[in-house]
C-alpha cells in the first residue's frame, strides 16, 4: 500500500513562538505544534497520554541530553520531540508527525494515520 | 468445698478455673458450648477463626476438665437442700452455689426476622446471610451493635446502623464523645440512622425487607441484625426464690452474693447496683471477685468497668459511669477524643476514640489507682506513627520511592514515571524531591525489621523480661534488630505505666520538655509482634525450677529464658522522718512528677497567702510580706543529687546541697575538682556544705518537713527534701528465688551476664558483674548486647566498664574518665586551675608523660570528647596544650580507627569512618542512626561531626545541590549568580552558567528568580513567556482535563455584597463550577483556555485582580474577624491581613507562600500552620514563621512578639526576601528554617539583628516589588500580543476543545469520569453551561 501522506497547512511559521508549543486541528485532529530555540519546528498529538487532556501543547520545551523535548503540563513527563516516545516511561509514546515550513507556512502530514 | 456453677459461659468458666487452683470441688453446669464470645465480631470482621469448641483445647487444661458438664443443664435448685437437679434427674449438692446464666438477646417487638449475635451459630448465620447481602440493617447503636456495624463494613458490606438515641452508645458515654463516634462510623461509610423509632418491620417472602420509622424513613437492607441489649435469664433463680432487680438480672451486693449468703450470681444474669454489665471484661472482674470472696480473701472492689470496642479502624474505650464527676482532663484533636475524670487525682472514669495507647494507660493508672497530676496526664499523648505514603493520591510510599531510585530513577519525573507518585493532585512533588535529595544524600531510614508471622511467633521460645528500663529496651531493640528469623518472642514486663524512657535525661522534665520525649527510642518497636510490652505489671516471684515468673496479681507467665533488668531503686540513708511529707527521691518520672507537685503546690499557696491582706489583727506592720520562699535541701551532692539540685532551682526553690563527703561528686572528682564544682555550683545560688552529716528531718505540726538537722551547727530551712544518697540494686526477686547475690547487692553474674541459675541472666544496675554494680547506663548496654547475643548463639563477653562521664550539672561541665584519681602507679597530673574563670582541668598521665591514663575537667569539659578515645595511648603532643584553655581546637588529633568514640554504644572511630566510606552515611543524622554513635548521652557528637566531616573531605564528596543536568546550582547559588552578574534573560544565563535549553525544573526557577530581581517585568515578556510553567503562563490553575481554575484575590477574605455577586455572575455566565477554597475566596472551575481573557475582563471590571493562586507566589493572607466585630478579639486582624495581603501581592518564591492573621490568642485564623503567622496581643503582635498543612503539617515558631504594625511588615518583608533568596525549589519556610545553617535562631539573628548586614538589601528589594506591583491580567489584557496566547487552537482560535464532557452534580458541572464519558453524546455543553463573549 502507497503511503500518500498529504500535508495540511497549519499556520504561518511566524505564529510560533520559539520553545513555546501551540495547538492546532489538522482534520479534526488536535496536534501539538513547537519551535525550539534553533527554529526546528515538531508535531506531536496533543493529548497527553497520562491524563488524557488535550494539553502538551502547553508544556514547557526544552533539552533532555541532546534530545529536545516538552514536559507535559499535568504530570511532568517529558515526551522526545522528534519521536513522541516518553522519556520517562519507555512504554508509552504519542504519535509524532512530520512537519516541515514551506514559504513561511507550517505544513502538517498526518500521513496514514 | 464443694461450688456449683449454673452456666458454662465465659463467667462460669473462669470462676471454675479460679476455684479448681484453689483446689476446690466445682460442678460445672452448662447447656451450651464454652465459645469465647469476645471473638465474635472479630470473626463477623474476618479477622478471626470461628471461636467455636476448637478453641477449648487451647484455652487451658482447667476448662477442657470441665467439659464433662457441659451438655448438662439444671433445672431445679431447692435452696434449702443445697442441690440443684440437672436434667437427667442428678442432684448436685454444694456449699455454694453460683448463677452464671447470662443472658439472651432481646428480640425487637416486632422482629422475628432478625438475627441476634450471641452465640457461635449467630456469628456463622450474619457472616452466611451476608455473603450475598447487599445492605445489612444493624438495629441498636450500643456497643455491640456499632461493633457488629464496623465488622460488618470490614467485611465490605454496606451497613446502616439504626440506633433510637442521639447518638451512638448514648447510654455509655456523654454526647460529645458520642457524637464523635458517630462521626468516625460514618467516616468508615456506615450510614448512621439516629433517634428512630422502629414502627413496622416490612418482610418479603419470610426474609427482612425494610424497616419503617416513626420519622417516615424507610431503610432498606437483605438482612437485619437486632442489637438491642440483653435480657439477663433469670428464671431459675426467680423459681428458687431469689431476689430480682429492675433490670430483671439476680441482684447481688459489691461481694456479688444474694440474700442467701451461699448463693451468687456473676456475669450477665447478676445485677449490681441496678446495672448489668453485658461485658466479658466485667463477666471475668467478678468472676475473679467472687473466687476472692469464696476463699475467704479480702474482696477487692470491683474495678471500674471497661468496655473496649476495636473494630473496622475504630478503638473506643469507655472506663466507668458516664456520669461520674470530678476534674475532667480532655483531648480532642480531631482524628483522637480523650476524656478523663479523675477524683482525688484517681482515674474514675474515662471515654478515649482512637487513642489506644491513651486507653491501656488509663485503664492501668485506674486499674492501679494511681495517682497522677491532672495536666500531665495527656502530656504524654502523641498521634501514632504510621507509615504514611508519601503521595497520597496514588498510595506511594516511602520505600517504593526507595526502590525506584535504587532502580536508577534519579529525578522526581523518572520516580514518576516508576511509581507513579507526584502523578495525581501534584502536591507531593515537593516531598518527592525532598526524598530524593535525602536519598542522594546517602541519607536512609532504618529498615523495619521483619515483620514476624504467626508460625514464627508460634515456634519462637519466650524471652520474659522483668523491668523496663533502658537496659530493657536496649536488650528489646539489639535482640529484635538481629533476631531476623524470630528466633525469640519477648515479653516486657515493666512496672512503671510508661514505656521505657531515658532516666539519665529526668531532670530536662523540668525544663518544659514533654515527658513522653524522654520515650527511648522508635516507638515502632511496641508494635513488633514478636515484642509484648506489658506497662504497670509487678513481678512478685520468679519459680526458677518450674521457670516462670508470677505477678503481684497472681498471673503466672512461663519463660524459656528469663532476663532481670530490674534496676534499682533510690537508697535513703537512715535518717530520721526520711518518709515525712515533702520528702522525695530522685528515680522515677513519678518521682520527678510528684516533687514538681509538691514544689508548685506549696509556692502557689505561699503566694495566695501573701496575696491576702491581713486585717483585724492591729499588730505589727502592714507592708505586705514578702511570700516567703520555697527552701529545698537535697542530701548527697553526687551526681544525681547536683541534678536534683538543678531541678529544685528551676521550681523556684531556694536550694541547698548537703554532702557527707569532703567534696562534691566524690566518685568522680579530685578535690580540687570538688573544690571548683563547689565554687561554681555556689555561683548559682546554690548552698554547698561538703563533710555535714544530716541527723533528721524536723516536722511542721501537720507532720510535714520543716527543717534539715545536721550534726554540727544550725538547721537548715528545709520544706523540701531530696535525698540522692544513691541507689541499691533491686534483687529482691533473685535473693527470694535462690540467685547468689553479691556482698554488697546485685546479682551475681558471670563475664556473660548468667546468674547462678541456668536460664536467668541479669543486666543493668541490679548485675553484679566482676564483682562490682555499675550504676551508669553505658556497661547496662553493653552487658544487653551481650545477652542479646548469647541469646542468639553469639559468644560475647562483658569487655570491662568505662566509668567516663560528662555532664551539664546546673549548666556546669563536668567531665571525669580513666584513672581519674591517678591510682596508676607512678602516674603523673598536669593540672591548669583558673579559680576566676572557673576552671579546673586535670590530666592523668603514665610515668614517662607521655601516655594519657585519665583526667578530670571541671567548669570547661570541650576537650573531653577528643581526650577520652586517647585514654591508654600516647597523646604525642605536649600534653598541656590540651588544657590550656584555647588548647582544646588547635590540636588536630588522628584517631586511631579502634578509639571508642561513644562509649554509651561502643563505637570506635573506625567503625565511623567505615559507615561514612562504605555505607554512604553523608550526614550526621544517618551517621547517628547507622552506627548508633552519639544517640545515648551525646557528648560525642562533635568529634563523631568532625570524623564525617574528615572522612567526606577525604572521598572528595561533595553534595551535590545541582538544580537539573543543565545547571550546576543550587537555586540559592543561581540566585545569587543571577542578582549580581545582572543578567536577565535564560539564554544568557544558561549560557554563562549553565548548559543546553533548560526543561521544566530550572525554567520556572528562572522565571521565579527573574520576577524577584526584576519585579516590573511581566510574566509573559519576550523569552521569559517560555520559562513558565503552564500555570503561571496562562495565571490560571490547569485542572484534570486540561481546563483551568480561575481565582480572583479576595485580600483577607474580606468580600463586599457586590463583589459575590459579580463573582457568581462570571461563574453562572461562563459556566463555571465554584468553590470556596481553603484560603477564604472563591474558585471558579472548568473555564478553557480561550476563554480566560472574557473571565478577567468581567472580574476586572469588577474591581478584582489575580488572586496568584497558580503561581509559586504569595496566595492569601486569612484572617478572623478581629477586633472590630469579635468580643474577644485585640488587634484588627482583618485590617492587617489586608495590609499584607496588599504588600506581598504577586510576589514570587521557591514555592507557595501563604499567611495568617489572628486577632487573639484563640487564633481562629489559624495562622500558625502559614509559612508567616500573626497573631495579636494585647500590646502588638506575634510573628510566627514556618507553618504548614499539607501533607507534613509544621506548627509556625515564634520569631518576634509583641511587634509594632511597622516592627511586623519590616520583620515579614525581611523573613520573605531572605527565604526567597536563600530557599531551595520547592522547599516550604518550615524545611527551609530546618535546613539553614544556625536554623531558626540564624534566621531570627537576620532579620531583626541584621548579622549578615544584608537587612538593608532586603529591605530594598521588597521595597521595589511592593512599588512595582501590577496586576497580571489586567496587564495582559491591554497588550493584544499577550492576548494571541490565549486561543484553543492556534488555526481555530475560538474552537472548544471537543474532548471535553461535563456531568451536572449537584447543580453544578463536573468532569465527566471515564465510565460517563461513553454514555454521553459528543456534545461539548452539558448542563448549565451559557457562553458570553464580549
Amino acid at each position: 500500500m502507497s503511503v500518500t501522506s498529504v500535508a495540511t497547512a497549519v499556520c504561518s511559521y511566524d505564529a510560533l513562538l520559539p520553545e513555546r508549543g501551540v495547538a492546532a486541528l489538522v482534520d479534526g485532529r488536535q496536534i501539538a505544534l513547537f519551535r525550539t530555540y534553533d527554529g526546528e519546528v515538531f508535531a506531536l498529538d496533543n493529548q497527553d497520554p497520562f491524563s488524557g487532556a488535550n494539553v502538551l501543547s502547553r508544556g514547557i520545551v526544552g533539552n533532555r541530553g541532546d534530545v529536545p523535548t516538552v514536559a507535559s503540563p499535568m504530570f511532568k513527563q517529558v515526551f522526545d520531540l522528534r519521536t513522541g516516545a516518553c522519556l520517562d516511561d519507555p512504554a508509552v509514546a504519542v504519535a509524532a508527525y512530520p512537519v516541515t515550513v514551506v514559504d513561511g507556512q507550517v505544513l502538517v502530514s498526518l500521513g496514514e494515520g | 468445698m464443694k461450688v456449683v456453677i449454673i452456666g458454662a459461659g465465659m463467667a462460669g468458666t473462669r470462676l471454675a478455673e479460679l476455684l479448681r487452683v484453689d483446689g476446690h470441688t466445682v460442678d460445672l453446669l452448662g447447656d451450651e458450648p464454652y465459645y469465647q464470645r469476645h471473638r465474635l465480631t472479630e470473626y463477623v470482621a474476618g479477622r478471626g477463626a470461628q471461636p467455636g469448641a476448637d478453641a477449648l483445647a487451647s484455652s487451658g487444661p482447667a476448662i477442657s476438665a470441665s467439659a464433662g458438664l457441659a451438655s448438662v443443664a439444671a433445672t431445679r435448685v431447692l435452696r434449702e437442700a443445697r442441690v440443684v437437679v440437672d436434667n437427667s434427674g442428678q442432684e448436685h449438692a454444694y456449699d455454694h452455689l453460683v448463677f452464671a446464666t447470662g443472658a439472651e438477646p432481646v428480640q425487637p417487638a416486632s422482629g422475628e426476622v432478625a438475627q441476634v449475635l450471641r452465640t457461635a451459630e449467630d456469628a456463622q448465620r450474619i457472616v452466611d446471610a451476608a455473603a450475598t447481602a447487599r445492605r445489612v440493617v444493624v438495629l441498636g447503636g450500643g456497643i455491640l451493635g456499632v461493633e457488629t456495624a464496623c465488622a460488618l463494613r470490614e467485611r465490605g458490606v454496606a451497613v446502616t446502623l439504626v440506633h433510637d438515641g442521639e447518638t451512638l452508645l448514648n447510654t455509655r458515654i456523654r454526647s460529645t464523645a458520642g457524637r464523635q463516634i458517630t462521626r468516625l462510623v460514618r467516616r468508615l461509610g456506615i450510614e448512621v440512622v439516629l433517634q428512630a423509632r422502629v414502627q413496622v418491620t416490612e418482610t418479603r417472602d419470610g426474609r427482612f425487607r425494610a424497616l419503617h420509622l416513626a420519622s417516615g424513613q424507610t431503610v432498606f437492607g437483605d438482612l437485619l441484625v437486632a442489637t438491642c441489649g440483653v435480657q439477663p435469664r433469670s428464671e431459675l433463680a426467680k423459681q428458687a426464690g431469689l431476689d430480682l432487680g429492675a433490670a430483671g438480672g439476680i441482684t447481688v451486693d459489691s461481694s456479688l452474693t444474694t440474700a442467701d449468703p451461699r448463693v451468687h450470681a456473676i456475669g450477665d444474669c447478676a445485677e449490681v447496683g441496678q446495672v448489668v454489665s453485658g461485658t466479658v471484661e466485667a463477666a471475668w472482674e467478678q468472676a475473679e471477685v467472687l473466687a476472692d470472696v469464696l476463699n475467704g480473701r479480702p474482696a477487692r472492689e470491683l474495678a471500674p468497668e471497661v468496655l473496649r470496642l476495636t473494630a473496622g479502624g475504630l478503638d473506643v474505650m469507655v472506663l466507668g459511669d458516664r456520669d461520674a464527676d470530678g476534674h475532667v482532663v480532655r483531648l480532642a484533636d480531631g482524628e483522637r477524643y480523650v476524656r478523663a475524670v479523675l477524683v482525688d487525682g484517681v482515674v474514675h472514669a474515662a471515654v478515649t476514640v482512637n487513642a489506644p495507647e491513651v486507653a491501656a494507660e488509663l485503664v492501668l493508672l485506674a486499674d492501679r489507682r494511681t495517682e497522677v497530676v491532672p495536666e500531665t496526664l495527656l502530656g504524654a499523648t502523641e498521634a501514632p506513627k504510621k507509615a504514611k505514603p508519601v503521595c497520597r493520591c496514588n498510595g506511594v510510599t516511602r520505600a517504593v520511592i526507595e526502590a525506584a531510585w535504587k532502580a536508577g530513577a534519579d529525578s522526581v519525573d523518572g520516580i514518576a514515571a516508576q511509581t507513579r507518585a507526584t502523578t495525581g493532585c501534584g502536591s507531593c512533588t515537593g516531598a518527592v524531591g525532598d526524598l530524593l535529595e535525602r536519598l542522594r544524600r546517602g541519607e536512609t531510614e532504618p529498615v523495619p525489621t521483619r515483620r514476624a508471622t504467626m508460625t514464627e511467633l508460634g515456634n519462637a521460645k519466650h524471652l520474659v523480661v522483668v523491668g523496663g528500663g533502658m537496659v530493657a529496651h536496649r536488650l528489646v531493640e539489639a535482640l529484635r534488630s538481629r533476631d531476623t528469623s524470630v528466633e525469640w518472642r519477648i515479653t516486657v514486663l515493666a512496672e512503671e505505666p510508661r514505656l521505657p524512657y531515658d532516666r539519665v535525661a529526668l531532670t530536662s522534665y523540668f525544663s518544659g520538655r514533654d515527658p513522653h520525649d524522654l520515650s527511648l527510642g522508635e516507638p515502632e518497636l511496641w508494635d513488633d509482634p514478636a515484642v509484648t510490652l506489658r506497662k504497670g505489671v509487678t513481678v512478685a516471684a520468679l519459680d526458677v525450677e518450674a521457670k516462670t515468673v508470677r505477678t503481684v496479681r497472681d498471673e503466672v507467665i512461663a519463660y524459656d529464658e528469663l532476663v532481670l533488668a530490674t534496676g534499682s531503686s533510690a537508697f535513703v540513708p537512715p535518717v530520721k522522718n526520711s518518709d515525712a511529707q515533702g520528702c522525695f527521691v530522685y528515680r522515677t518520672i513519678d518521682d520527678v512528677a510528684a516533687l514538681r507537685t509538691y514544689v508548685e503546690r506549696l509556692r502557689t499557696e505561699r503566694e495566695a497567702t501573701q496575696e491576702t491582706p491581713r486585717r483585724g489583727l492591729g499588730l505589727g506592720s502592714t507592708a505586705p510580706a514578702e511570700s516567703r520562699p520555697v527552701h529545698g535541701v537535697v542530701v548527697g551532692g553526687g551526681l544525681l543529687g547536683l541534678e536534683a539540685a538543678g531541678a529544685l532551682r528551676a521550681l523556684g526553690a531556694v536550694t541547698s546541697v548537703v554532702e557527707f563527703a569532703p567534696r562534691l561528686m566524690p566518685l568522680q572528682v579530685d578535690e580540687g575538682g570538688g573544690s571548683a564544682l563547689a565554687r561554681l555550683i555556689r555561683g548559682l545560688d546554690v548552698d554547698v556544705r561538703t563533710s555535714t552529716q544530716t541527723t533528721r528531718v524536723k516536722l511542721t505540726s501537720q507532720g510535714a518537713a520543716r527543717a534539715m538537722a545536721v550534726a554540727e551547727g544550725p538547721d537548715l530551712p528545709a520544706d523540701v527534701v531530696v535525698f540522692a544518697t544513691g541507689v541499691r540494686p533491686r534483687d529482691e526477686l533473685a535473693r527470694a528465688a535462690g540467685l547468689s547475690v553479691g556482698e554488697r547487692g546485685g546479682v551475681v553474674v558471670d563475664d556473660s551476664c548468667r546468674t547462678s541459675v541456668p536460664g536467668v541472666w541479669a543486666i543493668g544496675e541490679v548485675a553484679c558483674i566482676e564483682g562490682r554494680v555499675w550504676g551508669l547506663v553505658a556497661p547496662g548496654y553493653a552487658m544487653a548486647e551481650i545477652v542479646a547475643d548469647r541469646l542468639l548463639g553469639g559468644q560475647a563477653t562483658f569487655p570491662g566498664a568505662d566509668s567516663s562521664t560528662k555532664l551539664k550539672l546546673l549548666g556546669v561541665d563536668v567531665a571525669s574518665f580513666g584513672d581519674a584519681f591517678g591510682t596508676t602507679e607512678g602516674a603523673l597530673d598536669i593540672v591548669y586551675a583558673d579559680p576566676v574563670a572557673g576552671v579546673y582541668k586535670k590530666l592523668v598521665l603514665s610515668d614517662d608523660a607521655r601516655t594519657l591514663l585519665g583526667g578530670i575537667l571541671v567548669g570547661d569539659a570541650s576537650a573531653y570528647a577528643a581526650l577520652r578515645p586517647m585514654v591508654g595511648r600516647e597523646l604525642g603532643t605536649d600534653p598541656a596544650s590540651y588544657l590550656l584553655p584555647e588548647g582544646a581546637q588547635p590540636v588536630k588529633l588522628e584517631l586511631p580507627d579502634d578509639a571508642p568514640v561513644c562509649s554509651c554504644n561502643n563505637v570506635a572511630a573506625g567503625a565511623i569512618r567505615c559507615a561514612v566510606r562504605d555505607e554512604g552515611c553523608g550526614d550526621l543524622k544517618s551517621l547517628c542512626s547507622k552506627t548508633k554513635a552519639g544517640t545515648s548521652c551525646g557528648s560525642c557528637l562533635p568529634i563523631v561531626k568532625n570524623l564525617l566531616n574528615a572522612e567526606l573531605a577525604a572521598a572528595g564528596v561533595e553534595v551535590s545541590k545541582a538544580l537539573c543536568e543543565h545547571f550546576a546550582l543550587s537555586r540559592a547559588e543561581l540566585f545569587d549568580v543571577v542578582r549580581v552578574t545582572g543578567l536577565r534573560t535564560f539564554s544568557e544565563i544558561v549560557e554563562r552558567h549553565g548548559n543546553g535549553r533548560g526543561c521544566d525544573i530550572c525554567k520556572p526557577v528562572v522565571a521565579s528568580i527573574l520576577s524577584s530581581l526584576d519585579p516590573g517585568g511581566h510574566v509573559l515578556d519576550g523569552e521569559r513567556a517560555t520559562l513558565q510553567d503552564t500555570n503561571d503562563h496562562v495565571m490560571a490553575n490547569i485542572q484534570k482535563d486540561g481546563t483551568y481554575s480561575v481565582v480572583p484575590r479576595i485580600p483577607g477574605g474580606e468580600v463586599t455584597p457586590e463583589g459575590l455577586i459579580a463573582i457568581g455572575e462570571v461563574a453562572r455566565d461562563f459556566g463555571l463550577y465554584t468553590k470556596i477554597t481553603g484560603g477564604q475566596r472563591v474558585d471558579l472551575f472548568g473555564a478553557r483556555i480561550e476563554q480566560l481573557p472574557a473571565i478577567w475582563a468581567r472580574l476586572v471590571e469588577a474591581g478584582f485582580e489575580s488572586g496568584h493562586a497558580y503561581g509559586k507566589a504569595l496566595r492569601t493572607v486569612k484572617s478572623c474577624v478581629g477586633s472590630t466585630w469579635c468580643r474577644y478579639g485585640v488587634q484588627d486582624s482583618v485590617g492587617m491581613a489586608i495590609a499584607l495581603e496588599l504588600r506581598y501581592r504577586g510576589l514570587r518564591s521557591p514555592h507557595k507562600l501563604k499567611l495568617g492573621v489572628s486577632g487573639c490568642a484563640r487564633e481562629c485564623a489559624e495562622a500558625r500552620g502559614k509559612d508567616v503567622g500573626v497573631i495579636a496581643t494585647e500590646s502588638g503582635w506575634n510573628l510566627y514563621v514556618g507553618g504548614n498543612g499539607g501533607m507534613t503539617p509544621r506548627h509556625a515558631q515564634l520569631l518576634a512578639s509583641d511587634l509594632t504594625d511597622e516592627q511586623l511588615l519590616q520583620a515579614i518583608d525581611r523573613f520573605l526576601m531572605y527565604y526567597i533568596r536563600t530557599g531551595d525549589r520547592l522547599q516550604r519556610t518550615a524545611v527551609w528554617i530546618n535546613e539553614i545553617d544556625g536554623g531558626l535562631e540564624h534566621v531570627r539573628d537576620v532579620v531583626l539583628n541584621d548579622s549578615l548586614g544584608i537587612a538593608a538589601d532586603l529591605d530594598a528589594a521588597m521595597a521595589a516589588h511592593v512599588d512595582s506591583y501590577v496586576d497580571e491580567w489586567r496587564a495582559t489584557l491591554q497588550d493584544p500580543a499577550k492576548l494571541s496566547r490565549f486561543v484553543s487552537f492556534v488555526n481555530a482560535p475560538d474552537q472548544p476543545d471537543a474532548d471535553l464532557r461535563y456531568v451536572v452534580e449537584r447543580s453544578q458541572p463536573r468532569p465527566a469520569t471515564p465510565a460517563e464519558r461513553g454514555e454521553l453524546e459528543p456534545v461539548l455543553l452539558a448542563g448549565p453551561r451559557l457562553e458570553v463573549r464580549r
